[in-house]
């Protein structure tokens, strides 16, 4: 009896946020944002670990509570919270409406993905968080924020059709996809190296990590406090989430592989942390401490796959770190917004986005001037191009101005910090 | 008296009586003829849900009339009819609530919803037909009956598009014919078996065997819309929406593949075509259709072309499973017959709504259209997220066996072409989202109607909105029994594990 | 009761009555119309006599005044005959129906007679067993059609049916010497005794070379259609009906027997010639009709492709007979209710707009339903589609075709039904859009519309009585006992 009712508060905790989604349904509901977190709020308090299995769903799968989970499902409900509290007090922003069906379809996407515990679940769940989040992240913005939004998609799209491809791999070896079979099971076989780099490759895109923290530090740029909060709490978690629950630890050495993971936890670092130093206003602050903080947990993990031994001693810690993560960065960002919003100061707005469509506006007029140069003769084309190419490497150590890369800064430290891991390589 | 012998005639009769009545009804009893055409595909749907039953327990229905001395006119419920047969009589059913709404007071319509039922007749004829010749009959009886339903406006520009289509179609019809006469002056038989009636032929056919399966591809691959065939079907689009949307996105393209499948399971049989060497060529072919289908939706401003590509590409990923011959693919091509017809349908109502209700027809006239029609472009939503492959909807488990069936059969390349294909799906669906729902709305609507406090007609309105949740509903519930996944299980399991 | 029906001599019936039912109208203009009709219905009615006679007592035999051949007049008539009579009188009983609502006065009463004539004359024709009565009643079939061709009198019409009197009179004339020579040689003109006794010799290639021509330009095959579309285009309806469903198909049928009986183990090459030329005749009527501007015109050259498909069968009936022959006797069958109902269809869109220029046709399909859903009809026999008798003719020629390994033929065949296809929804195409100039309209009485309908009914029905009609050819077995369906 008890556990069916902790099976059904489970389904409930997922359906009751879709639910509310409707915007029928929730149309005279004072506080839906509110509203929809609470059964998952009851259930990280209720005590018990329970399951519930739907056999129709999909090809059958299951959703589990336990002592990990809970963690991260405790850090969901009050990022979520705390998110829906912004929303619902933030006065600046017109679209609070509209944008509640996608707030509260990310949310149920989010639970999902906390509770899923088979790679077919979490993969569906954490698609509809990743389109709804972008329709949360844009809406009513302006062009800096569509920018970002557009960005952020892009990499969506890679990595989720990159995770699939290593879905696929994982199902064409085992039936059963749950963590711990997969853990074992994408050992020793002929798609192991793929299926880790597929998977690598889709969560370092989904959790913004370097080298692909562009739409994160986009995305913290210009989107309201309201919403950035959740970037922390709910593309970079469950990212990281997604890599805990995906690769094979504790099960064998992958020593190339440990290695390349370490190396981008130690860019990350690195670079976060010179970012956060030449380039600090306060809007920014918490973009660059999370890409200092994942460069960390991305260091632990490189480290745990390549001495398996490790791995089984501090694996514990690895949800509580995902889940004050995610906490920590909405509390740092609810504040700063706060901050903003009730003292704005000229120092702390932002500066222009290089955004990747402008570069691809110049690399594009960049074609059309040569191809027009073309007309006026070969020895001008020379010349032409001579003077660009000699004029790039100093545009990019002149910071202050435009250059052909994404923007002066990210590039000088991006090559800096490459530059770093190479010695550090060839040092080895 | 055994009534089992005579219901799949029945299926039949059930669209096309009614279809000849209402050719002779006046303009204006409209009541009369919604009444007639509901109730046909009502009954069209119990009969149908009669021998689902029947077949799961075991029961044949078969029925089977003389056509030539050594030729019978064969309609058969296998499982992979039945399919075909369900698919068909529910969509018939949903688009004629829309096509009653959407042809409300336009002229001709008994003359429409005649051809209308001549065509689901002939769609469920190529379902359940049990031999070539009998699929051959109603595949062209479809070819004529499609087409006045194209020029149904009567313009220039319809009576073009017409022309193009029957240019196509009768020449495919041609080639099809002629491949057919000749494997039954090979064989002298014609009967659907599973895996195929072909084996015992001795190894001096095989070149005369290479070629007709080439000539019966090229002939469905022109309804299959396969490249470089596909050509009329963007051009049909000039028809009313309910006609784009049961005919281009369903019956007569699926009608095509259809075929293609019949004929490499239960003519050829897929382990003897392997054996002919056919299957790689038809899988290029298919992977080429795909990407093409996909690059040239990417530059289609008017909306209903840019479905019409997209279906081109998706239409292939059924023909794309059946060639990659494996068990595994096999599920997910045929199971894709089914949801892509889910999705495309609802896709296609929705392009109707917008062009109904606010007069929209290009992709650039899409501004914040989510704000004046929720629901519409909620459907529209699910269908195209459907279509990129993303879970939970229906799209996502057509492409997990075809990419697993790709990977057991050794065949990684085809993962590369899913992928490519999912990533220009998403760069052509996404835009018309992002203007949808997050653009600022315009003044004014090119055209528009208004419905009171509705964002449209409720006859307009629920076929979308059903449609797309059935398409979410067997990708959520695709372990269910009875559902689309489980029957296709059903019939790769026949065609290769069973002796 | 079956007794009472199987001693009815119905063979004679279906000769004496149109004749003296001709006379009658000839007389009495009055009840033209009304005697017309129930005759050609009563003719419907013998031909199901006489199906029933020879279903139960096979291959029918009558010899009239008593006197038996040599020296007498024979009726004969097995399954192939059966079926000519069958075909000639449902279409002449659709004939009938559109006519009554077509004529006006003045040429209802010249109608009638000549009509109740031509109908007499086929029917003997189909029952004739002697080169010398088929002679006969091809002459006045001839002549009568000729007539009926320059009914309205206008200057077009005039000049078609001359053309078409010269193409028949010499017809005749030779096919007359030729049946000269044979009995010269021979001592005979009935078919069964010439087919024991005739061998090869000069005299019977000479024979053959002026019978055989003589007929092949009486059924205008390619290249000696000339005669055929202007006289078929500038007739009225009912009567180019006539032509191309039955006249031409009298001349076909008389080949097709000598063939069959007398010249077939002589023929040489003569097959191949004919299969050639039937291939010409294939492409380039398709190609005519393709080009024409004039829905009549377009029809009549569509009979000459159609004709085209009927001598294809002659090359392919070497080693494969029966089946050849029976696709042939199909398509002939399929192609009779079809073209009748197509040029009734057509006489419809002419009377109603008053023109027949295909670009101005303007949405006749709204306007005139039954008759464009009647011409599509017809259409679809023509092109072959399933399901009609055109397709399971079309079918069993592909057959005979793919089997025999003639490639030629068989992109003949193809090409034949795309081109087909081609004209006919040049037709349809144009019915749906709007003319650019409004025309005024005239009424057409609802027989006319059905008449054409039910015709091309026929025609798609027959698609599904392959069986029944396969095995009353059969009867008899015209076509050669020795060979068996594979």
């Amino acid at each position: 009896m008890n556990e069916d009712i902790h099976s059904i508060s489970l389904l409930i905790v997922m359906v009751w946020p879709l639910l509310l989604a409707i915007p029928a349904v929730r149309s005279r509901l004072p506080w839906p944002g509110h509203l929809a977190i609470m059964p998952a709020a009851v259930r990280v308090i209720l005590p018990g670990d329970s399951s519930f299995e739907l056999s129709w769903l999909f090809f059958g799968t299951e959703f589990a509570i336990d002592g990990e989970v809970r963690w991260i499902l405790a850090m969901t409900v009050a990022v979520w919270l705390l998110a829906a509290t912004a929303a619902k007090s933030s006065k600046s922003d017109p679209t609070y409406d509209r944008t509640t069906t996608f707030f509260l379809l990310t949310l149920a996407g989010n639970v999902g993905v906390v509770l899923a515990t088979d790679l077919v679940g979490f993969f569906s769940f954490s698609t509809l968080m990743g389109y709804s989040f972008y329709g949360l992240m844009i809406h009513g913005g302006n062009a800096e924020v569509q920018r970002a939004g557009r960005l952020y998609l892009i990499f969506l799209i890679v990595a989720d059709l990159v995770l699939f491809e290593a879905l696929l791999l994982a199902a064409s070896t085992t039936e059963d996809l749950r963590y711990k079979v997969v853990r074992q099971a994408m050992v020793g076989t002929s798609s192991t190296q793929f299926y880790l780099w597929m998977a690598l490759v889709g969560f370092v895109f989904k959790a913004g990590i370097w080298p692909a923290q562009l739409w994160l530090s986009s995305a913290f740029k210009s989107v309201p406090f309201s919403r950035a909060l959740l970037l922390g709490g709910v593309p970079v978690s469950m990212g990281l989430l997604g890599m805990v629950r995906w690769l094979p630890f504790g099960e064998h050495a992958f020593y190339v592989f440990g290695m390349v993971i370490q190396m981008i936890g130690v860019a990350s670092i690195l670079y976060g942390a010179l970012r956060f130093f030449t380039n600090a206003t306060m809007k920014m602050l918490p973009a660059w401490s999370i890409i200092t903080v994942t460069g960390f947990f991305m260091a632990t993990l490189g480290t745990g796959l390549v001495y398996p031994a490790l791995w089984s001693q501090y694996e514990y810690l690895t949800h509580p770190f995902i889940a004050s993560l995610g906490i920590f960065l909405a509390a740092l960002t609810f504040t700063i917004g706060r901050l903003q919003d009730t003292r704005p100061h000229p120092a702390f707005a932002s500066r222009k986005v290089e955004d990747l469509s402008l570069w691809v506006g110049k690399w594009i007029g960049a074609i059309r001037r040569s191809s027009k140069d073309r007309l006026f003769g070969l020895q001008s084309l020379w010349r032409g191009s001579w003077l660009k190419v000699k004029e790039q490497p100093q545009r990019i150590l002149d910071w202050g101005k435009p250059a052909v890369l994404v923007g002066g800064w990210s590039a000088a430290i991006t090559m800096f910090v490459l530059l770093g891991l190479m010695l550090a390589w060839l040092a080895r | 008296m055994n009534w089992n012998a005579w219901i799949p005639l029945l299926v039949v009769a059930s669209s096309l009586l009614p279809g000849l009545v209402i050719f002779s009804l006046a303009e204006e009893r409209v009541r009369l003829r919604s009444t007639l055409n509901l109730a046909g595909a009502l009954v069209k749907l119990a009969l149908v849900g009669w021998m689902l039953w029947g077949v799961y327990h075991g029961r044949h229905y078969e029925t089977r009339l003389a056509l030539l001395p050594d030729l019978e006119l064969v309609l058969r419920a296998g499982p992979l009819s039945l399919l075909f047969v369900t698919l068909s009589s529910v969509l018939w059913l949903v688009t004629t609530v829309y096509a009653i709404g959407y042809l409300e007071g336009s002229p001709h319509r008994s003359r429409f919803f005649g051809f209308f039922s001549l065509c689901v007749s002939a769609t469920v004829g190529v379902a359940l037909s049990g031999n070539l010749i009998s699929f051959l009959l109603f595949y062209e009886l479809l070819t004529l009956s499609t087409y006045p339903l194209i020029v149904h406006r009567g313009t220039e520009v319809a009576r073009r598009a017409g022309h193009s289509y029957l240019v196509y179609t009768i020449f495919g019809g041609a080639l099809l014919l002629l491949g057919t006469v000749w494997l039954y002056t090979l064989t002298g038989t014609l009967e659907f078996t599973p895996q195929g009636f072909l084996n015992s032929l001795g190894e001096e056919h095989h070149p005369a065997l290479i070629v007709i399966f080439a000539l019966m591809i090229a002939g469905l691959g022109v309804k299959a819309a396969l490249v470089p065939l596909h050509g009329w079907l963007p051009q049909a689009m000039v028809a009313p929406a309910p006609v784009s949307a049961l005919l281009h996105a369903v019956a007569v393209v699926k009608a095509g593949v259809f075929g293609i499948v019949r004929v490499v399971y239960e003519v050829f049989g897929v382990s003897f075509a392997a054996e002919l060497g056919v299957t790689g060529p038809l899988a290029w072919l298919a992977a080429t259709t795909i990407i093409y289908g996909s690059l040239r939706a990417l530059f289609q401003d008017d909306l209903k072309r840019r479905l019409a590509f997209c279906t081109v590409s998706q239409l292939s990923y059924i023909v794309l499973g059946v060639a990659i011959a494996g068990p595994i693919a096999t599920i997910g091509g045929v199971v894709h017959l089914v949801h892509q017809g889910l999705m495309k349908i609802a896709l296609f109502f929705c392009a109707g709504n917008l062009a109904e209700t606010l007069g929209i027809h290009k992709v650039s006239e899409m501004n914040g259209v989510g704000r004046r029609m929720p629901w519409t472009m909620a459907a529209f939503t699910i269908g195209a997220f459907g279509m990129m492959g993303a879970p939970p909807i229906a799209g996502f488990i057509s492409k997990w066996y075809l990419g697993l069936g790709a990977l057991e059969a050794g065949q990684e390349w085809v993962i590369l072409v899913l992928a490519g294909s999912s990533l220009l799906n998403a760069a052509y669906f996404l835009p018309i989202l992002h203007r949808a729902w997050f653009q600022e709305p315009p003044e004014t609507w090119p055209e528009e109607r208004k419905f009171g406090r509705k964002e449209t007609a409720w006859a307009l309105l629920l076929p979308p909105v059903i449609t797309a949740l059935m398409a979410l509903g067997a990708g959520m519930l695709a372990s269910a029994p009875f559902s689309p996944l489980g029957w296709a299980q059903l019939i790769a399991q026949r065609e290769f594990y069973q002796p | 009761m079956g007794t009472v029906i199987t001693k009815i001599p119905w063979g004679v019936l279906l000769i004496l009555l149109p004749l003296m039912g001709g006379m009658a109208c000839f007389l009495w203009p009055r009840i033209a119309k009304i005697l017309g009709l129930v005759l050609t219905f009563v003719g419907v009615l013998s031909v199901v006599g006489l199906g029933w006679q020879i279903m139960s007592n096979g291959v029918y035999h009558h010899a009239v005044g008593g006197w038996g051949a040599p020296l007498g007049i024979n009726l004969y008539a097995d399954g192939l005959s059966l079926l000519m009579l069958a075909i000639t009188a449902l279409v002449g009983f659709g004939i009938s129906v559109y006519s009554s609502g077509y004529f006006e006065r003045q040429h209802s009463t010249r109608f009638w007679p000549l009509w109740l004539l031509v109908l007499a004359a086929l029917n003997a024709l189909f029952l004739s067993n002697d080169i010398f009565n088929l002679y006969v009643t091809l002459e006045v079939m001839g002549l009568a059609a000729v007539a009926l061709a320059a009914l309205t009198g206008s200057r077009d019409a005039l000049s078609g049916a001359m053309r078409y009197l010269l193409a028949n009179l010499l017809g005749s004339l030779s096919y007359l010497f030729g049946v000269a020579l044979l009995y010269h040689g021979f001592g005979s003109v009935d078919i069964t005794t010439l087919a024991v006794q005739v061998k090869g010799s000069p005299t019977t290639w000479a024979a053959l070379g002026l019978i055989g021509a003589g007929l092949v330009l009486k059924t205008a095959l390619f290249p000696l259609h000339f005669w055929l579309p202007p006289a078929h285009a500038s007739a009225p309806a009912p009567v180019s009906a006539l032509l191309s469903a039955l006249v031409v198909k009298a001349s076909f049928y008389i080949l097709l027997r000598l063939w069959l009986e007398i010249f077939g183990p002589l023929g040489g090459d003569v097959d191949t010639l004919f299969g050639v030329l039937g291939a010409v005749a294939v492409l380039w009527g398709s190609l005519q009709a393709l080009r024409q501007t004039r829905l009549k015109l377009l029809v009549a050259y569509s009979t000459v492709a159609q004709i085209g498909y009927l001598f294809l069968a002659f090359p392919l009936a070497m080693s494969a007979g029966v089946m050849a022959w029976n696709a042939a006797v199909y398509l002939a069958l399929s192609h009779a209710l079809a073209k009748a109902a197509m040029f009734l269809a057509t006489g419809n869109m002419l009377r109603f707009g008053g023109h027949d220029r295909i670009a101005d046709l303007d949405r006749v399909v709204q306007r005139l339903p039954l008759t464009a859903t009647a011409f599509a009809l017809a259409g679809v026999s023509i092109m072959g589609l399933p399901p009609s008798g055109g397709f399971i003719g079309k079918w069993l020629l592909l057959e005979v075709a793919l089997a025999q390994g003639q490639w030629g033929l068989v992109v003949i065949i193809v090409l034949g039904g795309l081109l087909a296809a081609g004209y006919v929804f040049k037709v349809l195409g144009q019915a749906f859009t709007q003319a650019a100039v409004m025309h005024e309209s005239r009424a057409v009485p609802a027989s006319m519309e059905w008449a054409a309908l039910l015709l091309a009914f026929g025609a798609i029905l027959l698609g599904f009585l392959a069986t029944p009609v396969l095995s009353l050819v059969g009867i008899g077995s015209p076509f050669g006992a020795h060979e068996v369906m594979p």
